[in-house]
């Protein structure tokens, strides 16, 4: 009679059950796998036996993906023998979907990282990648002879690489783009533009000459989290280990010294000015809580990084002809070296076989660009040697070139001129290298203040990158240094400076 | 009295009214701005009157409908599955724990209980169901975990606990087994109950985003909600500094985003809405359940 109740009851202890499974193994300390000796040996001799691979990176998924990476397996198969599984993840999931899988030591074989995807450095440290230091030039050799040495130390974490740089602008040179009808018009010299406030007398008279309704938002503050950082290769500062925690160093100087930016004349400055800038009505005033912004009402904007053809670009975006101001040399560091990179999981059993597609991606320009732009006929057609055109309605749509790797393999279209690359290329060897670099930060010793000084800056942040405290800047400003002290900046500080003096000794 | 009758009605009927325009007011948002063009959306903010109408969010969605129908095709099957089996085991689970005369009840309780207050963490869940199971990339990783639901498992055992002992006693005097008394006097009673949880799990397994982002890689096998994330994800690049997923510099203004997302919106929760429509009568019931014993 009551068996009846004791098989649901079974069935439902089970059940319950998966709630609240073994925690073995979650904090992914556990020392991974050693797969690399056993299969290197029979690989060595010979043909090479059949391996299918597990890539993931993140990107939107389209109809026409499986027949693009139907096409590069047929390359891969031919080459090396391997079939790869692509699997794209939606961009904004990838870090916490990747995590939960390599803490799960579950086995795949290449993975995209950077310092905000995935974070390299934490599971460089922590083991969840393999060390290529080895494998690098023995299994990918043109790819590792297509960097100086000197940026694959950017790579480097407790001296060894754990991932291959996909190669792709690496200086940075920050600016503003100003629009050209309307400097023109009002006779605005755009060379004097020295600073952000040398706007204002231009981006006034826009205010008062042009109609009300087209200038709600001159100037960009879109980027209402980022906007400072914009300038730091201007000021030749770098920050050091995310730009979140509060701590940075000149780039240029011999010794450099730690400090905090937002204790700078040149923070304060730049938010004075910005208040100045809401209260002239040339931000939008909602710029907080606006969902969305006109590009076209931009008189002028700030640029993160200048790159070859950066005037189509803008033209492009605010839809109309632009003059770009640099500010600054070019400088190179570490986290722009480091920006875009390609692991190998701890937990792959074929590393060296994950290492050759590696060198396949930034080798074999064929590949690269199937898996780039799609197939030709059906996503682009070629309309010259080495330019291409996306074809309207593709069934796949054009990947990031540095996701996967060397960019400089990919065909130009659009509004890039001819030589990009090598424009490119010119620009990454001729950028002043910073003395930070290769150097990054291991925040685990003052992991709680970090914590509480990222928290204090993000409650500000937006708000002093448009203005929004209008007059009570200045206060407000004072108000977050001193609940930054109180947050323990001067021990994050301290123990920057720290590490970098023990990099710097080497 | 009879004036003063009427101008209480009015007054609650206003209230009402208010109320259920607040209600309603989100949702035509929705409607209405996944129906603007977003040009106007620029330019004049969100409308609950779209200035200017436009299909054309909705033609961007389709014009890759085989994504979409795979989507509707794939969490239809997770919710019809999925809502049938936890019904059942839930259910069966709640009788046993509403018979009194069942001795370990008490412990039982509480090891279902127990589940519902702590959970192992997801890194856990994930190695069960990946590395043990093998059912990475199954729909069934999405269907199986929620099989016994705590919460509707104590509020069906509420429920079961409110029907007449001696009904169920006179049934076994009639010669039912357990099952049969489960099965034809129990289930029959309880249908506003089975009703609010079916529905409750049918919200559940439709809304599922999080297990299926973790546990399904092949675009094939997306659930609605991860299409819907998939659209926002290409969104969300587009709209990153005015380049189009491929860093091909583009206008963002050409591109529908917010409408889209809208028009994702109001595609991924049409299904459900007409659902709630034709199970409500029985929600409501079922929500006041346990609340008053008699």
């Amino acid at each position: 009679m009551r068996t009846m109740l004791l098989l649901s009851l079974v069935a439902v202890l089970l059940l319950a059950g998966c709630q609240s499974a073994e925690q073995a193994d979650s904090d992914g300390a556990s020392t991974p796998p050693d797969n690399a000796s056993s299969s290197a040996a029979a690989e060595s001799t010979g043909a090479l036996e059949p391996v299918h691979l597990k890539y993931y990176f993140f990107g939107a998924t389209k109809p026409g993906d499986e027949a693009v990476f139907a096409a590069i397996n047929a390359i891969l198969k031919k080459e090396i023998n391997t079939t790869v599984d692509f699997i794209k993840v939606p961009n904004g999931d990838y870090t916490q979907k990747m995590s939960i899988m390599v803490n799960a030591q579950e086995e795949f074989d290449l993975a995209f990282t950077s310092p905000y995807y995935l974070n390299y450095f934490e599971h460089a440290a922590k083991g969840s990648f393999v060390d290529l230091t080895e494998l690098l030039p023995e299994y990918a050799p043109q790819t590792y002879a297509e960097l100086k040495p000197q940026i694959w130390d950017a790579a480097r974490v407790n001296g060894n690489i754990y991932a291959s740089i996909n190669q792709q602008i690496f200086a940075r040179q920050s600016g503003f783009s100003i629009n050209k009808m309307l400097a023109d018009k009002y006779r605005f010299d755009p060379a004097s533009v020295r600073e952000l406030a040398d706007l204002i007398p231009f981006l006034e008279q826009v205010k008062a000459g042009e109609p009300a309704a087209d200038t709600d938002q001159l100037y960009n503050a879109q980027m209402k989290n980022q906007v400072f950082t914009y300038f730091y290769p201007y000021y030749e500062w770098e920050s050091i280990g995310g730009t979140d925690v509060p701590g940075i160093a000149s780039s240029t100087e011999a010794r450099p010294r730690v400090f905090n930016e937002y204790e700078t004349p040149e923070f304060k400055s730049f938010i004075l000015t910005l208040a100045e800038f809401q209260k002239k009505g040339l931000i939008a005033k909602d710029a907080l809580t606006r969902p969305t912004f006109d590009a076209t009402k931009y008189a002028a904007a700030p640029i993160a990084t200048l790159m070859p053809g950066i005037e189509e670009i803008v033209k492009k975006t605010h839809d109309a002809e632009q003059y770009v101001i640099p500010l600054g040399e070019p400088i190179l560091t570490s986290p722009n070296a480091i920006a875009t990179m390609t692991a190998v999981s701890s937990t792959s059993r074929h590393p060296e076989r994950a290492l050759m597609v590696i060198e396949q991606l930034n080798t074999n320009k064929e590949l690269f660009n199937t898996l780039v732009w799609g197939i030709e006929g059906v996503d682009y057609k070629k309309v010259g040697d080495n330019r291409v055109e996306s074809l309207a309605g593709a069934p796949y749509s054009k990947a990031y070139g540095w996701m996967f790797g060397n960019e400089f393999n990919s065909y130009v279209s659009g509004t890039q001129p001819d030589d990009v690359w090598e424009q490119t290329k010119a620009l990454n060897d001729s950028a002043t290298v910073s003395t930070l670099f290769g150097f990054s930060f291991d925040p685990d010793s003052v992991k709680a203040e970090s914590a509480n000084c990222a928290a204090i800056v993000n409650e500000y942040r937006a708000a002093f990158n448009t203005g929004m405290y209008a007059d009570e800047t200045e206060q407000k400003y004072e108000e977050f240094l001193a609940k930054l002290k109180t947050a323990g900046v001067d021990k994050v500080l301290a123990e920057k400076q720290k590490q970098l003096d023990a990099f710097l000794a080497n | 009295m009879r004036v003063r009758w009427s101008v209480h009605q009015t007054v609650v009927h206003a209230c009402l009214l208010l109320f259920c325009f607040m209600c309603l007011l989100p949702m035509l948002l929705t409607i209405s701005i996944s129906l603007t063009d977003s040009a106007v959306i620029q330019t004049h903010g969100y409308q609950l009157f779209p200035a200017e109408f436009s299909w054309k969010a909705y033609a961007f969605i389709w014009m890759d409908p085989s994504s979409l129908l795979a989507g509707y095709r794939n969490s239809m099957l997770i919710v019809v599955i999925g809502t049938a089996g936890n019904m059942l085991v839930t259910s069966m689970v709640a009788y046993a724990l509403a018979r009194r005369d069942f001795r370990y009840r008490g412990a039982v309780s509480i090891y279902i209980f127990v589940t519902m207050i702590f959970s192992g963490g997801i890194v856990p869940l994930y190695i069960l169901v990946v590395q043990y199971l093998d059912w990475k990339n199954m729909l069934i990783a999405l269907i199986v975990p929620a099989f016994a639901a705590p919460f509707q498992i104590f509020m069906l055992r509420v429920f079961f606990q409110e029907i007449p002992p001696a009904l169920l006693e006179s049934a076994k005097i009639d010669g039912c087994s357990d099952f049969r008394v489960y099965w034809n006097i129990v289930l029959p009673l309880s249908k506003p109950a089975l009703a609010t949880v079916a529905l409750m799990m049918t919200l559940h397994y439709w809304n599922e985003t999080f297990h299926a982002l973790l546990f399904i890689d092949r675009p094939t096998l997306y659930p609605i909600q991860l299409i819907l994330k998939n659209i926002t994800s290409y969104i969300e690049m587009v709209r990153s500094g005015g380049v189009d997923p491929g860093g091909q510099p583009i206008d963002p203004s050409t591109v529908p985003t917010d409408s889209i997302m809208y028009a994702m919106m109001v595609l991924t929760s049409l299904p459900v809405m007409f659902l709630f429509a034709f199970l409500q009568k029985y929600f409501v019931k079922g929500l006041t359940i346990g609340a008053v014993k008699g």
